[in-house]
């Protein structure tokens, strides 16, 4: 088979990284942030998300200093392999325990949802196959794969306005960042911070990218497509739900 | 028929000295008469105003009385107790007895009514 070497046009990233930064915590998202932030933790997360966008910064640093050349190498030339090797090993630990755990966070609520008597192994045998069947391909397959995922969800954030009708401001109450039933550390802001892990994806991107693809303004707006439509659900819930409500959602 | 439901906290500093809970509800009503059969004309806006007068003082009076029973029951339907926790400090709110202050709690009603239309037919 004639192979062209396909790059990532910024499109493509953009929706890679709003795909995987959009994750099962938007479930979540709205009790996380009134327990750990409290009253109008939307704040909060607008202040989280610039945190991540200073973070992708550090990134788009990495890439212009290492003119485009793979995190691998970047590593392999700095470190020593002794070192090199129990760290690749230990992200990839770290990261296979991630997408195990966000993949049963999801078919756990498949399964509350629509598949209640099944086998939840089923579901994850599924799920695995899922997984597979994009593994096997390469970044660009993934990257087509997202995008028919994006336009099969995305739809769902226009949802929200059919609760508008039963949205109060008063909810939202003046207090700034009171009654967080966590209390405030650094451990519970990290908390709802951890619903933008996926924009690390971008790192390894660098070899899968030309200058024409401009790899960091896809991050960025990828980045901010995320911010805003779990804003708009945090928002929604907020002046939807009493407080005391999110809290048990 | 539409109806908009306004609530003001009006004593919150009053409150943090002990004293009594003050909130004036505003209700406002609006809608179209259907079906009228009384003595007014409805075609003369004064006795328009009127009939609203009197829509008013039956809305009113009705309201009151539910206002009054819901605070001897001491449950809060109609939501005033988020308007005066943002009126008051967190901490107040928190250690407040809200049951105990909402059935003491001086609840004014004023309605407002507006026939916007009153139909073609007359007899």
């Amino acid at each position: 088979m004639n192979k062209v070497k396909e790059k990532l046009n910024v499109f493509h990233i953009t929706l890679l990284i709003f795909m995987a930064e959009m994750n099962i915590t938007l479930f979540s998202l709205p009790r996380l942030i009134a327990e750990n932030i409290g009253t109008n933790g939307w704040i909060g997360y607008l202040a989280l998300s610039a945190i991540a966008t200073f973070n992708i910064f550090l990134y788009w640093i990495v890439y212009r200093v290492g003119r485009g050349a793979s995190a691998f190498e970047i590593l392999k030339s700095a470190l020593p392999k002794a070192v090199i090797y129990p760290v690749y090993w230990g992200l990839a630990i770290f990261w296979i325990f991630t997408a195990s755990i966000l993949g049963k966070n999801f078919f756990l609520i498949f399964q509350m949802l629509s598949f209640q008597t099944t086998n939840p192994m089923f579901i994850f045998l599924l799920f695995c196959v899922m997984v597979f069947a994009l593994l096997i391909k390469d970044i660009y397959g993934i990257g087509k794969a997202t995008t028919v995922f994006f336009f099969m969800t995305i739809w769902t954030v226009g949802l929200t306005v059919y609760q508008f009708k039963d949205w109060e401001i008063v909810r939202f109450t003046p207090h700034l960042f009171q009654v967080a039933s966590q209390g405030h550390s650094f451990r519970n802001w990290m908390e709802v911070y951890s619903t933008f892990i996926g924009y690390e994806l971008a790192l390894f991107l660098f070899p899968h990218v030309n200058k024409r693809s401009k790899l960091f303004q896809g991050v960025f707006i990828g980045h901010w497509m995320v911010t805003l439509a779990q804003l708009a659900v945090v928002l929604t819930a907020f002046g939807f739900f009493s407080f005391h409500q999110i809290e048990s959602l | 028929m539409r109806s908009r439901r306004k609530i003001d906290v009006i004593s919150a500093s009053n409150l943090l000295k002990g004293k009594r809970l003050k909130v004036a509800m505003h209700v406002k009503v609006e809608g179209s008469l259907l079906e009228y059969i009384g003595n007014l004309d409805m075609k003369k806006p004064a006795e328009r105003r009127k009939l609203e007068n009197e829509i008013r003082e039956s809305i009113q009076t009705k309201c009151r009385s539910l206002v009054r029973m819901m605070q001897e029951k001491q449950t809060d339907p109609f939501g005033i107790g988020q308007y005066v926790r943002n009126a008051v400090p967190v901490g107040v709110w928190r250690h407040m007895d809200w049951k105990k202050v909402y059935a003491d709690a001086d609840i004014s009603v004023h309605i407002q009514v507006k026939i916007k239309d009153y139909g073609k037919l007359q007899h």
